[in-house]
């Protein structure tokens, strides 16, 4: 039952430090950081298209590499930066892809057999390795621009670029308050969590910890319920009509609009070379 | 003789689970009145201050607020609060509930944003009203970021920058270190020497006497008005509402007690100095 606290406890202080910290990172004076967070997002949102539509291991490697130099010039360190990517691409798309490699999903020349049973066998295939490796290849590149665009822009100049963007401002309003109220709400956990800890002595069991958890489930939901009305009251007395206004508007450096440009015509310059690239392999 | 900007009659407000908050209130405050709200916890003085932002619809009575009648249908019209929601300004108890934009700059700027202010209108507000209460070197931080102190000052900052003509706030005392609570009272001091109507929500007695002129003090069904001299002299009053009287004062009515003449018992510091140096220099 502590452990299940410890844990817990250790998760919602973790989550708030990390999201503090990453900022810390945001604030650094690199690269990135020094871009418009409007420029920003779409240059690297066409890295990531064109990390999509990329086919080739030796492409995939390239953005790779390209997202590491861009961490660096961004002043992120990639003893950070290489675990954060790495950390999620064997996580979730290792465990989707392994059965692409095998025989039964993907035939080709097999490797190694893993089971036999009279004619039937269950092989690793070279055909099913390639896939796979395409996959988590192209996982781990467009998770790394996407890692990039978090850690080097500071929450509320990505809030005020998806705003100047045209996102809607209804979804955008909903964002940036939740990641207000998150941190309160982390904390309220937190506090309820100590306080629990705080008035236990000895072992629980753990279905009976369970049971105990669900009334402060119950009341982390009032909390917010109550929370959402008086916050409600608060925007309306400030003139909120039910309309999100929008914030300031920023003139766009040259520096950002250089790299705006540079991203996007490397972007389809790759995207052209794939094409190129496929084209060839169909011709006789 | 000033005119009311706020006017209740007979305001009784449920809360949908059927509790009674308040009960045929009747009060009015004028403009460039410091008034206090005092009363036990549970008294429904933030009820009555959001009825009195025009915030909430009472469920029976009369509001008018700057002499417009205020009902639950007008709570819900922007336009038509627009020039109520630009005069009144509500600061409330949790400075977590005011605070929720993800920086202090943006939850500044989003009163004067969402009352129509021209961008460089709204930036010009915002730097000098964070100028103003000392908060420049936090504007770009998430309010989660920020100590006791400073979230109290920011979320008076949201109400300052569109300049209200009336400030409702709700216990703005609690939580307060002294040193802040000390440099916020010098600041309701500026503002109500200023001309602002102030309307306080507290049973921070101490407070009070630097600030308040004129004090309701309410028990759901019982509103007193009165005097802030008279109504801190009547014990029995106070007591029944669970106040106490400052510190200052109950030393020199034990003083009284004792057969010391006072003429006019002091309640804040500098009252009892000034007391004190008179009966020193005889």
């Amino acid at each position: 039952m502590s452990k299940f606290i410890d844990k817990t406890l250790s998760n919602a202080i973790g989550y708030i430090q990390q999201s503090i910290y990453s900022e810390k990172y945001a604030k650094r004076n690199g690269l990135l950081q020094g871009i418009d967070g409007r420029a920003k997002i779409i240059a690297l949102l066409f890295l990531i298209i064109s990390a999509v539509y990329a086919k080739t291991i030796d492409m995939l490697l390239f953005f790779i590499v390209l997202s590491m130099i861009l961490a660096a010039a961004s002043k992120i360190p990639l003893s950070f930066f290489i675990p954060r990517v790495w950390f999620f691409v064997p996580l979730f798309t290792g465990i989707i892809v392994l059965p692409a490699t095998l025989n039964v999903v993907t035939p080709g020349k097999e490797i190694f057999t893993l089971m036999a049973i009279k004619s039937w066998h269950l092989s690793v295939t070279k055909e099913g390795i390639h896939a796979a490796a395409i996959l988590i290849a192209r996982v781990a590149a467009t998770s790394s621009f996407a890692i990039l665009i978090t850690l080097t822009t500071r929450w509320n100049d990505a809030v005020e670029s998806m705003h100047d963007l045209k996102f809607p401002k209804v979804f955008v309003l909903v964002l940036s308050m939740s990641y207000r109220y998150i941190f309160l709400l982390l904390d309220m956990v937190k506090n309820m969590l100590l306080s629990r800890k705080s008035r236990v002595m000895g072992k629980e069991k753990s279905m009976g910890s369970w049971k105990l958890y669900s009334p402060i489930i119950a009341s982390l939901f009032m909390k917010a319920f109550s929370l959402n009305g008086k916050v409600y009251h608060a925007m309306l007395a400030r003139g909120f009509g039910n309309e999100p206004q929008s914030m300031k508007k920023k003139s766009i450096s040259i520096k950002s609009v250089l790299f705006l440009l540079l991203c996007t015509s490397l972007a389809i310059a790759m995207l052209i070379c794939e094409r190129q690239e496929v084209v060839q392999c169909l011709l006789p | 003789m000033p005119s009311p900007v706020i006017e209740l009659h007979n305001v009784s407000y449920t809360y949908p689970d059927g509790t009674e908050a308040l009960k045929n209130i009747t009060a009015k405050i004028f403009e460039g009145e410091s008034v206090a709200i005092a009363g036990p916890n549970g008294a429904g003085k933030s009820t009555l201050l959001l009825i009195m932002g025009g915030l909430l619809a009472p469920s029976s009575g009369e509001v008018k607020i700057f002499g417009k009648k205020i009902d639950g249908k007008m709570i819900s019209n922007v336009k038509k609060m627009y020039e109520v929601r630009k005069k009144m300004g509500i600061v409330f108890q949790d400075p977590d509930v005011q605070l929720f934009s993800s920086t202090v700059h943006d939850d500044v700027a989003f009163g004067p944003i969402h009352l129509g202010m021209s961008m460089d209108e709204v930036e010009s507000k915002v730097s000098d009203t964070l100028k103003f209460l000392g908060l420049e070197h936090v504007a770009e931080k998430h309010p989660y970021e920020l100590s006791g102190g400073e979230k109290r000052k920011a979320a008076i900052a949201t109400v300052l920058v569109s300049s209200p003509d009336v400030l409702l706030l709700d216990e703005p005392t609690a939580d307060l270190d002294p040193k802040s609570r000390k440099e916020f009272v010098e600041l309701l001091k500026k503002l109500k020497d200023g001309g602002k109507t102030i309307v306080i929500a507290t049973h921070d007695m101490e407070m009070l006497p630097e600030i308040a002129e004129k004090i309701f003090v309410i028990d759901r069904e019982n509103i007193t008005e009165g005097n802030l001299r008279d109504v801190l002299m009547d014990e029995k009053l106070l007591e029944e509402a669970n106040l106490d009287v400052p510190l200052v004062a109950r030393l020199f009515k034990m003083l009284e007690s004792s057969g010391l003449n006072c003429d006019e018992i002091p309640f804040n510091t500098d009252g009892a100095i000034e007391k004190i140096r008179n009966m020193v220099n005889g």
